[in-house]
């Protein structure tokens, strides 16, 4: 049977659904590409890896290919004196987790007090900036050769200038972490010195006055004004910071690939192994049936980095302002007393706020 | 005058006071004496400012945007340094003294409020950078806060208050320190016209109850008049009258002050006054007694001023010869022996004439005789600096015409409405151009006086002006009322308790202001006169009172 | 509203992961040849333009020689028509790259590959090859077979008792000795272990005495090139140029020194068997060679030595450089770099050939030279490393496969041109050829006869494990040339132990996954 209706309440239908076209088609429209392409490279591979993740993969010969439940993770997560890929794991694990700890501030805070200085405008500032910003345009491959030129035993300007005989790169560990740390510096500050600078320039300059008013100069006046105006900016840096040195690959692949070995407990471990560069070592080997575990290694990675950016976005958040000093205002409006005593009275049903 | 001591004694006596000048012959709490301020890309923003505040008082800057009251309030504050003159605040020199150091509060346009710190914090926050112990911190934040009403808000941070409430959180912050001086910067731009009502009332009642000298700049003639002990109107860098609003409604110094001040503004017309006739294109208008004898006067005055502005157009014009020397002196460089001295002697005598004809040039015989004489071994450096010298002399003379035209030229501010050759306070936005020397600018202000003068000057015409309330319904006033004029309303706006009739009249548009006594529609015809007692009248040049 | 939402994710997320597991899933056993010979009326088989397509991991310099073997291949099978075309592939991408390819693309898969032959065992095992003895049945009257080459090569291609591939050529690194150098201090080539440290000694004590003649290989500096008895290499004259670094070094000397004192390198599962006392003892000689200490084994003194051998600062870099300034003897490197060296230094400093004096460098095998015990029967024994060729799984067609086949015969039957490249023959026919011994182009008696005999290499053994067994072993040499201080705390024993673990658990934990 045919639907009555009104010739208005059709129209209204017809303008509805011409409304709910305009608006969702053309976030259809947009977004749809960029959906697809989501779908495929992220959500797909993202799927897939997990699936990989719960099995015995071999990417040579899928007849070995097995399901193997949880044990990959079983094994990451418990067997550490039994497999190397959980010693290897946990190994790498920690290295990026300690130099995370070490470079992430200093990440932070020397492009800080550079876009620090750099804001004052001295003469020459544009190209004090350029300067700074340069190591950035350049390719991790390229600084890192500018780093073993620097660094090498027996070629290195370093060894050359000072006289030492130094094996910077292959002689011990903590040395090898020393030039790796500085080539992430030297090359990764441009990108926080950037967002740093740009949000210093935002800062509302009445408010360096107001702090000089009222008596605050100096280093003080910046933890006044200064440092909560770009704490937003400070969180930015923070959070691709953080993440991006737990994806720290290519410093070490260009400088150390690794070395040099270090022996702990009669277990030989590549010292400057970080997790990113264990996981390609795995994928570019030649055990092809690796890489279910691989799978599992990498989930497992994301997941420390998620908990690492929730805990850090947890403890950066807006706090909601409390009610503590109204509630004692109020307090205070009907005693005009201060302190401890006067909070007393607060158990009658005032509730603060409008105590006139 | 402060007596001369040598830079040691200077040095000794400046340490021994700990630093702190004090000024003796100080005559205000708040003292600005011959204040210049000049920003760093040469533009000038205050000319000569001078103004002494009494303790408790209530001043009020107000004058167009660009004026300079602002940079004068930085000034005071420490946030702008001072080119030239002496500020004291509290008798203590305190030009070099740092803000935290002065002992004021100020009030921001922007509040300037710290978007990270809750009320309680941001009103506190100047004593607990001075170490003020907790307790007495909250006991004053309350009672600020009982003062302002803030109460209910002092948990929240600045983003979570109104327009008003940040208003006055900023306004908390500047009392609870108990400042000697409060400076305010357009505290009430940003509110809407209501609340801005609301608030110029509170921060009156503030005054009032905390009684602190206030310095308060405004670009809103309403505000300085409802507010202000004292009103000090600025134009262009220069202050233009100091006085209590009603001096200042009632004996505007110059067409600037005229218009500015009031609601609508006053009536300004050009007309031609002899024989102590005002003749308008719509009918003749007869002259209090002494009006006529009076600006005769003025005219004579004014020729005699003229005079010696000619003079001193001469002046700078030689002054264009020296930088002709200086040109010539660069050239001489380039040039061999026989050529340089050919060129030498040119350079001499034009020195020699120079000097004849000006008293501060020292240049005579003996001195081109030691240059010529001295051609072998003439040292291009050491003349290139006698003569900078020469052209330093001449520069000061400029700087000392430039302030009184100056001072001519921002009076009449509103009666040159075409645009100004010179506009010092603006030229921030084209730093590249090559800069128009001083002497030139001069020139050119004199040059076009001097075009106005001779276009104006033999005629009898001047401005007149009358406030829109002093004109009346020649009917219905009874005072001493001009002859009548007829006019047609051209618009008729309804004010709820008064009409504003505009006429056009005079060539110009003429404002008045009437009860409800009669029903005015646009397009009738009326008969007005004037209120004769309040007719004001001014230079049609400079555009200075005459009476 | 929100369990709409949670469904609609649901549905996505199932789809998804039944896609994925399909595809994870996919076995294809690749095991589906089809029988498509065809045969002519004299049962030869024939072959419809069929192409080869080849991966080869031989790189410069010799992949020019292994052209010239394929351009005759070409000539000769193409009437019949089938062809191969050659495509390089860099090694370090080559395995990764193979399964990936025949996995994900075996549209472009190659159909043969040349490869290390001891890595075959692990490509087997993993079946991307193909097993080659019924290609070879199928085609009439074939002479193939597994005893026309040196048994030890073919043992490597062979896996769980079936050909998977056909081995071309032996190799192992080569040590190039300044022999102009030797000469004029009227010193002899070594040709053992017991020889190369007289020789070094000497070397040293004429230094000492300020009576050491070298000369420098320097094209650009005609007075470097005039022998001085200067002693200006500082106080140290290390004979022996030898480091973590070099690859040459790594790759062959510990495995040569486990079999020349009569070690295995794999055990019967294809573990490790390389943590001999003979390799310690090795190892310990090389410690003792950076420092100048005596060497002793089994608590007697093997050798003194008047100082060090070994310069520990070496690096990639000195390989070359400190040969050339005669600031070294001996120095580590693959054969194939034999006839650039020969002729860059016979060109700067004339040869015997030439009528000068001295030839500048020579060459010299590691036959005996880690034997501590130079009379043993292994003592002469190399650890060798061998190309191959087999076929990839992806070829389905039986025609196809037999190509394959003949291709890999031809190509290792007739293979003299490629030898020029520093490698020694696997075929045996060829080993006693004319045209191989008198190659037109002079290089068997110009270097390729010091590579060694032929019946002396010894390989890795057939095992899945190859990466996990050989690079351990490269470990240990890497770890007893090191700069680093943990390293030179341990002993040696310490360290090999410690080698041999992590490769057991490496394959432990491989083998658990």
């Amino acid at each position: 049977m045919e639907r009555m209706t009104t010739v208005s309440n059709y129209a209204l239908k017809r303008s509805k659904r011409t409304e709910f076209f305009k608006r969702y088609g053309i976030v259809l429209i947009f977004l749809g590409p960029y959906l697809f392409f989501f779908l495929l490279f992220c959500i797909y591979p993202l799927l897939y890896g997990i699936v990989m993740s719960l099995m015995k993969f071999s990417i040579s010969d899928y007849s070995q290919n097995e399901w193997r439940g949880l044990k990959n993770y079983w094994t990451i997560l418990t067997q550490y004196s039994n497999s190397v890929y959980s010693r290897n794991f946990w190994y790498s694990m920690k290295n990026t987790a300690v130099f995370a700890v070490i470079i992430v501030p200093l990440a932070v805070i020397v492009p800080l007090i550079m876009a620090v200085l750099i804001n004052t405008k001295p003469k020459g500032y544009k190209v004090f900036r350029a300067l700074i910003y340069l190591p950035s345009v350049l390719p991790v491959s390229a600084s890192g050769v500018i780093f073993i030129a620097m660094f090498s035993r027996n070629f290195g300007y370093i060894n050359q200038w000072f006289g030492t005989d130094i094996d910077w790169l292959g002689g011990s560990s903590t040395t090898a972490w020393i030039v790796i740390l500085l080539l992430c510096l030297w090359g990764g500050w441009g990108g926080n010195f950037i967002i740093l600078s740009a949000g210093l320039k935002n800062v509302d300059k009445s408010l360096y006055e107001a702090a000089n008013v009222d008596g605050c100069t100096g280093f003080r006046r910046m933890m006044v004004v200064t440092f909560p105006a770009i704490k937003q900016q400070l969180i930015l840096c923070l959070f691709t910071t953080i993440i991006g040195y737990f994806g720290l690959y290519g410093q070490i692949y260009v400088l150390t690939n690794a070395g040099p070995s270090v022996n702990i407990d009669g277990i030989n471990y590549n010292s400057t192994m970080s997790i990113m560069w264990y996981l390609q070592s795995l994928i570019n080997g030649t055990n092809f049936e690796v890489y279910g575990m691989v799978s599992a290694m990498g989930l497992l990675l994301g997941i420390f980095v998620g908990i690492i950016t929730g805990l850090q976005l947890w403890l950066t958040r807006e706090r909601k302002s409390g009610t503590k000093l109204s509630t004692e205002f109020a307090a205070y409006m009907q005693t005009g007393v201060i302190g401890k005593s006067a909070a007393l009275p607060k158990v009658s049903d005032d509730k603060g706020g409008d105590g006139k | 005058m402060e007596k001369k001591v040598s830079q040691k004694e200077a040095r000794a006596i400046y340490l021994a006071n700990n630093k702190r000048i004090i000024g003796d012959d100080v005559d205000g709490f708040v003292v600005l004496r011959n204040i210049d301020k000049v920003y760093d890309n040469r533009v000038q923003a205050v000319f000569d400012f001078n103004l002494s505040v009494k303790k408790n008082e209530f001043i009020v800057l107000v004058g167009p945007s660009g004026c300079g009251k602002s940079t004068t309030l930085r000034m005071i504050a420490g946030l702008e340094e001072i080119t030239s003159g002496f500020l004291y605040i509290d008798s203590v020199l305190s030009n070099y003294l740092e803000s935290k150091d002065r002992d004021i509060a100020m009030v921001f346009q922007s509040y300037a409020l710290y978007p990270n710190m809750t009320v309680y914090d941001n009103i506190g926050f100047g004593l607990k950078a001075r170490r003020v112990p907790k307790e007495e911190i909250k006991q004053k934040v309350f009672e600020a806060a009982k003062m302002l009403d803030l109460g209910p808000y002092l948990d929240r941070k600045p983003r979570e208050l109104s327009g008003g409430q940040m208003q006055r959180v900023a306004l908390g912050r500047a009392t609870v320190r108990n400042a000697k001086l409060f400076l305010m910067d357009e505290p009430l731009s940003n509110l809407d016209a209501k609340l801005r009502v609301q608030m110029r009332s509170e921060i009156v009642n503030l005054h009032k109850r905390i009684n602190a000298t206030t310095i308060y700049v405004t670009h809103d003639q309403t505000e300085a008049m409802t507010m202000a002990d004292r009103i000090v109107i600025m134009n262009k860098g220069l202050v233009q009258q100091i006085g209590s609003p009603l001096e200042i409604y009632n004996d505007p110094q110059n067409v600037f002050v005229a218009t500015f001040i009031g609601n609508p503004p006053m009536n300004v017309f050009s007309a031609d006054v002899t024989g102590g006739k005002l003749k308008t294109e719509n009918g003749a208008v007869t002259l209090k007694g002494g009006y006529h004898e009076t600006y005769a006067k003025h005219i004579a005055r004014r020729a005699e001023f003229f005079k010696d502005f000619e003079t001193k157009a001469q002046l700078i014009e030689e002054k264009a010869a020296c930088d002709l020397i200086q040109k010539l002196i660069a050239e001489l460089k380039k040039l061999g022996q026989d050529e340089l001295k050919t060129r030498l002697e040119e350079v001499c005598a034009a020195l020699k004439t120079l000097s004849a004809q000006k008293g501060f040039i020292r240049f005579g015989d003996d001195e081109a005789v030691a240059l010529m004489s001295n051609l072998d071994n003439l040292d291009l450096k050491t003349l290139k600096r006698d003569l900078l010298h020469v052209k330093q002399e001449v520069d000061n003379t400029d700087l000392q015409i430039s302030g009184t035209l100056k001072k001519v030229d921002s009076a009449g501010a509103f009666v040159n409405k075409e645009k100004e050759p010179v506009e010092l306070g603006k030229k921030k936005k084209k730093k590249k151009e090559p800069e128009v020397p001083l002497n030139e600018q001069n020139l050119q202000i004199i040059r076009k006086y001097l075009a106005l003068y001779s276009a104006e000057g033999a005629q009898t015409n001047a401005f007149l002006g009358i406030r829109p309330e002093d004109i009346h319904f020649y009917e219905d006033f009874k005072g001493n009322k001009s002859e009548p004029i007829r006019a047609t309303a051209s618009f008729v706006e309804l004010l709820g308790s008064e009409y504003c009739i505009y006429l056009d009249l005079f060539g110009t548009r003429i404002i008045m202001k009437t009860g409800l006594g009669r029903i005015i529609k646009t397009g009738d015809e009326i008969e007005i006169c004037f209120n004769m007692d309040k007719l004001k009248l001014f230079d049609k040049i400079s555009g200075e009172r005459v009476i | 509203m929100k369990l709409k939402k949670l469904t609609t994710f649901a549905v996505c997320a199932a789809t998804a992961l039944t896609c994925t597991l399909s595809v994870a899933c996919n076995t294809g056993d690749g095991n589906g040849i089809v029988n498509d010979l065809v045969y002519d009326e004299y049962g030869e088989v024939v072959f419809d333009n069929v192409n080869l397509k080849v991966w080869s991991v031989i790189g410069s310099p010799d992949n020019k020689y292994l052209d010239k073997v394929n351009t005759s291949f070409n000539d000769y099978y193409r009437s019949n028509g089938l062809t191969a075309t050659v495509t390089e592939v860099a090694e370090s991408a080559f395995y990764n790259q193979i399964v990936q390819t025949l996995n994900t693309d075996p549209k472009n898969s190659p159909d043969v590959i040349i490869f290390h032959s001891e890595r075959l065992a692990k490509l087997a095992n993993d079946k991307v090859l193909l097993p080659m003895d019924d290609f070879y049945a199928a085609v009439q009257g074939n002479t193939f077979s597994k005893d026309n080459y040196l048994s030890e090569v073919m043992q490597q291609c062979i896996y769980n008792g079936k050909i998977y591939g056909v081995p071309l050529d032996v190799h192992a690194g080569m040590w190039y000795v300044r022999e102009d150098i030797l000469e004029m201090n009227e010193l002899e080539v070594p040709t053992s272990l017991s020889e190369l440290v007289e020789v070094c000694n000497s070397l040293i004590d004429l230094y000492k005495a300020g009576q050491l003649q070298t000369r420098a290989m320097d094209k650009d500096d005609a007075a470097a090139r005039n022998w001085t008895t200067g002693t200006n290499f500082g106080d140290d004259y290390c004979p022996i140029v030898m480091s973590k670094q070099g690859g040459i070094e790594t790759g062959w000397i510990p495995q040569t020194a486990v079999i020349q004192n009569g070690g295995k390198l794999t055990d019967a599962n294809g573990g490790p068997a390389w943590d001999t006392q003979g390799l310690t003892d090795v190892m310990q000689m090389f410690r003792d060679w950076q420092t100048g200490a005596s060497t002793y084994v089994d608590g007697q003194l093997k050798f003194e030595y008047s100082g060090k051998f070994v310069d520990e600062k070496n690096d990639y870099n000195t390989t070359w450089s400190k040969l050339a300034r005669g600031e070294a003897v001996f120095c580590c490197e693959g054969p194939w770099w034999a006839e650039d060296r020969l002729d860059e230094y016979e060109a700067v400093l004339g040869s015997k050939a030439n009528g000068d004096r001295f030839n500048p460098l020579g060459l010299m095998n590691m036959s005996k030279l880690y034997a501590l015990d130079e009379d043993a029967e292994y003592a002469s024994k190399v650890y060798g490393v061998g190309h191959c060729f087999s076929v990839c799984k992806t070829v389905t067609s039986l025609t196809k496969c037999v190509g394959a086949a003949l291709y890999a015969q031809y190509m290792t039957e007739n293979a003299y041109d490629y030898f020029q490249g520093g490698h020694l023959p696997a075929n045996k026919a060829i080993i006693t050829s004319e045209k191989f011994t008198q190659h037109k182009s002079g290089y068997y008696d110009r270097y390729v006869k010091y590579l060694g005999n032929p019946e002396d290499f010894v390989m890795l053994g057939s095992t899945p494990h190859y990466s996990e067994v050989y690079q351990s072993l490269k470990s240990v040499y890497e770890d007893v040339f090191t700069y680093n201080a943990d390293y030179k705390a341990m002993t040696i024993q310490q360290i090999i132990n410690a080698r041999v673990i992590e490769a057991r658990n490496d394959i432990a934990s491989k083998e658990g996954l």
